[in-house]
């Protein structure tokens, strides 16, 4: 823990330094390209119910700092460091160093380093840019709170066809799978993923993106990991008016050495409205189920995860946002009660200084 | 056998796009497509990511514009931050070196011409979304987009020598059009006597330059920022005011404000205005779109 911290206090300093150079050659910011930016993420959770799992707390769920800059005429680079309120601290922690290009290849783009692994919808994004607050039962099953990132590589290709067609694939190292604060262990087979994207363009308002995922890995252990999923976001905009839905769902097959395979399945799809500029609402279905869990006698154990999480958020602009959700989730499985979980979450976002053009 | 079929098809799609021999242009905006096509006539293939009704700020960087880019000969852009939201990563997910910044095949002609509103001082979000290297609706001027055509002849001619005196040919008849319509264009506005004029969004900057119009309230509170209700109310008493006889609402904002400050305005005029090639049906060139614009006055002219 000890040396966790230190080793936390070493990225902070680094990033201060890097943020005081910054500033103070800001006049020469403009000749390099460097942008820097900070998002800071606060998010409440609270109770409704006895049986309520929200801590009732108001926390910086993190705070992230980011340079981003052409590092010569062929690569950029990305550096992004993120706090998170673990443990009652603040700690800061790498998550993002890469060096990237589109430049190198035509048709292709790399990065290598550390970054969220390209599969899926919500993986690709960092959580302040999710169009909600708290991670969905699949994903926070399938990839974590956050999302999965590691170290490695990855090439996307731009297929020359007349539609848009993008196949990503990557291998990381695979020591660790998702949030960790150690090492992790060799891998018999390290993580490796595939994605193909494609993109539908009906009309000059709308936009439908659709992929395609694989990500596997066999761990130290002998589990072999393999998820198949689905993800897909529709967007119309017309004047301050928009619309959005984006969902994904995700298959995960866990076959360890001995025993039984674990397969678990899950969605969610979330719909929301934007009345203007300002003001948006929206309405998230999660699914979530075991599908290989049987009792003593093997005779499979129905069970399933249903929650419903509406959702409305206030911008006064891109850079600052204001939700307010309310979280039903309820688990049900043969023979037992039903564990009903609800709470009011709140979340606050802002932005300063430069912040990237987003995805689709 | 799949696969024999993709390859077939890429083939097909490759091949094609070689046998018509034209220069691939895509503009960030419409007005910049119709200017392309006039300069580069017959050579060029021109298609632009924002249409007429959509505003060129807020763009999504839909993965379709990347494919597109991917087999672009020539981008170009407005710049001056008007693209900021979007171009960079349509350039950068189209994976086409030819045409990323500082390439032949990249051109922002913004700074080409003389910027107006460039702020003065430091600027920060607290002003809303002001453009630090000033305004960028240059197209709405018709003696810039004389100018913008010049530059875009010659960066046609630096891909296609072959047809340089063309291009060259084709932007002088543009500036030269524009520039006699531009004088007729005057003579109309100054006989409609309406001279102070309230707008949505610093849209019309150039063209109220061009033809003495003072833009005397906006009915955002900042760039960028919608309308709110103290402001709309300081836009009403400005506009009672000062005699504004003329609302002019871009048409891809909402004009229900600039509906309820006419309310309280006696004697003022809303117009939803196109404010780019395309935005409605009629405006086909950018002479169309002048010409309408200046229509707008002389059927909201005072009495």
């Amino acid at each position: 823990m000890a040396q966790w911290m230190r080793r936390n206090q070493l990225f902070l300093g680094i990033t201060l330094w890097s943020l005081s150079q910054c500033s103070s050659l800001f006049a020469d910011v403009n000749g390099t390209g460097l942008s820097v930016s900070a998002a800071v993420d606060a998010v409440g959770a609270f109770k409704v119910g006895k049986d309520s799992k929200a801590k009732d707390t108001l926390e910086v769920r993190e705070a992230e700092l980011s340079l981003y800059a052409p590092i010569d005429h062929i690569f950029d680079g990305i550096l992004s460091l993120a706090a998170h309120r673990e443990s009652g601290m603040s700690l800061f922690e790498l998550h993002e160093a890469v060096i990237c290009s589109t430049k190198l290849i035509p048709g292709m783009s790399l990065r290598v380093g550390q970054y969220f692994l390209g599969v899926g919808r919500l993986n690709r994004f960092h959580r302040h840019d999710w169009p909600f607050i708290s991670a969905p039962k699949v994903f926070s099953e399938f990839f974590g709170e956050e999302g999965v990132l590691d170290t490695g590589g990855e090439i996307s290709y731009l297929v020359p066809t007349l539609f848009f067609l993008d196949i990503t694939a990557g291998v990381t190292n695979g020591w660790v799978y998702g949030h960790a604060h150690n090492e992790g262990k060799k891998p018999k087979t390290p993580t490796h993923y595939l994605r193909m994207g494609t993109f539908l363009d009906p009309s000059d308002d709308l936009g439908l993106a659709l992929g395609g995922n694989y990500l596997g890995r066999i761990s130290s252990d002998g589990t072999k990991t393999q998820l198949f999923g689905l993800d897909g976001v529709a967007k119309w905009n017309r004047k301050s008016m928009s619309l959005l839905v984006q969902g994904e769902t995700w298959l995960r097959q866990l076959e360890p050495e001995a025993g039984d395979e674990d397969v678990s399945l899950g969605s969610y799809l979330y719909q929301q409205v934007g009345f203007s500029k300002n003001f948006y609402a929206g309405f998230r279905l999660d699914y979530f189920t075991v599908s290989s869990l049987k009792d003593a006698t093997g005779k499979k154990i129905h069970n399933a995860e249903y929650a419903v999480v509406p959702t409305v958020t206030y911008k006064t602009s891109e850079f600052a946002t204001f939700r307010l959700a309310y979280s039903n989730s309820i688990n049900t499985q043969e023979y037992q009660t039903d564990k009903i979980n609800q709470s009011v979450q709140l979340q606050s976002i802002f932005i300063l200084g430069a912040h990237p053009t987003h995805d689709f | 056998m799949i696969f024999n079929k993709l390859l077939f098809l890429v083939l097909i799609v490759s091949w094609a796009r070689v046998a018509t021999g034209k220069i691939t242009v895509l503009t960030t905006t419409s007005d910049l497509k119709s200017i392309t096509e006039e300069v580069g006539g017959t050579e060029v293939e021109v298609e632009s990511f924002c249409q007429g009704a959509q505003d060129p700020h807020f763009l999504e960087a839909k993965p379709s514009y990347m494919q597109k880019t991917n087999h672009a000969d020539l981008v170009i852009a407005i710049g001056l931050g008007l693209e900021v939201g979007w171009l960079s990563k349509v350039l950068s997910g189209g994976r086409n070196p030819n045409v990323m910044d500082g390439k032949n095949g990249y051109l922002e002609v913004g700074p080409l011409v003389q910027v107006l509103e460039v702020p003065k001082g430091p600027v920060s979000r607290a002003d809303g979304d002001v453009h630090p290297e000033g305004n960028p609706h240059v197209t709405l001027d018709p003696i810039r987009v004389g100018q913008i055509g010049e530059q875009i002849a010659i960066r046609l001619s630096t891909l296609d020598f072959s047809h340089a005196e063309k291009y060259k040919q084709n932007a002088a008849l543009l500036k030269a059009r524009l520039e006699n319509k531009t004088k007729s264009w005057q003579q109309r506005i100054d006989q409609t006597t309406l001279k102070k004029i309230v707008t949505h969004h610093k849209t019309l900057s150039y063209f109220f330059d061009r033809f003495g119009i003072q833009n005397v309230a906006i009915l955002e509170p900042f760039p960028g920022v919608p309308p709110t209700a103290p402001h709309v109310l300081s836009v009403i008493n400005t506009s009672a005011k000062e005699g504004v006889k003329l609302l002019l609402v871009e048409n891809y904002f909402d004009d229900s404000v600039a509906k309820r400050v006419a309310r309280d305005v006696p004697g003022v005029r809303v117009e939803s205005v196109p404010v780019s090639v395309g935005g409605t049906s009629e405006i086909k060139n950018v002479d169309d779109l002048f010409e309408n614009l200046v229509r707008k006055f002389e059927s909201g002219k005072s009495k």
